[in-house]
């Protein structure tokens, strides 16, 4: 084996650890959101080392290019769909671990319109008076 | 290297069976929806490891049609769980 097939195996092996992990992750993780977390370790880290590999073993200007575009629109649209879904799944009220802690967004949506209200616009709004002058 | 890259595919393969148990058991949509979504990111890593095993670079465009396709899927149920239809 050369040089270039022990480069493309530890690619390989480091992405598909990370595919295994994350994986593990969304079947352990106790609710959605620690659920959505687990995930990206796929997306990022997985897909990533994997198109890397490919890119690595033909070496030719259009395998490096085809992944490379992926991994740029992976890097793109893997924050932007977990975000939305995240939120769409806030406004559903899926219910959190137990163990949660900190809510920063409690009465800061607008339930109707969606619309998700600033510290700077209103003064009153709970918790941002925390935000501002932090408890020291 | 064949013989690994096969069996590289199998593990991914059996990664893909985890996803699936998730996408049986929920409990919510949008856990389904996640599980979806890592399904469709299996598939590019699928594609990405057999087109070395097969030293064939067309295979790459597979990868890219179905990391568009993930994302818009992701989106359009994102969107549809957001209006509060009763699922």
């Amino acid at each position: 084996m050369s040089a270039n097939d022990w480069v493309t195996l530890g690619l390989i092996a480091f992405g598909v650890f990370f595919m295994l992990v994350a994986d593990i992750g969304l079947n352990r993780m106790p609710d959605l959101y620690t659920r959505m977390h687990a995930t990206a370790k796929a997306t990022t880290l997985g897909i990533t080392s994997l198109l890397l590999a490919a890119a690595v073993h033909f070496g030719t200007p259009e395998a490096i290019t085809r992944s490379l575009l992926v991994v740029v629109f992976f890097f793109i649209t893997a924050p932007v769909g977990t975000h939305v879904l995240a939120r769409a799944a806030y406004f559903r009220k899926i219910p959190r671990w137990q163990g949660t802690v900190l809510d920063e967004l409690a009465g800061h949506y607008d339930p109707e319109t969606h619309d998700l209200e600033s510290c700077e616009d209103s003064g009153s709004a709970v918790g941002c008076e925390e935000q501002r002058h932090p408890a020291a | 290297m064949s013989q690994l890259l096969n069996g590289v595919l199998l593990i991914l393969a059996l990664a893909m069976g985890l996803c699936f148990v998730r996408l049986l058991r929920g409990p919510s949509l949008a856990d389904r929806v996640v599980a979806l979504d890592q399904i469709a990111v299996h598939t590019v890593a699928l594609a990405a490891v057999y087109c070395i095993s097969v030293e064939q670079v067309v295979f790459l465009d597979v990868a890219v049609v179905a990391a568009l396709l993930s994302f818009l899927g992701t989106i359009a149920f994102a969107r549809y769980l957001e209006q509060g239809r009763d699922v």
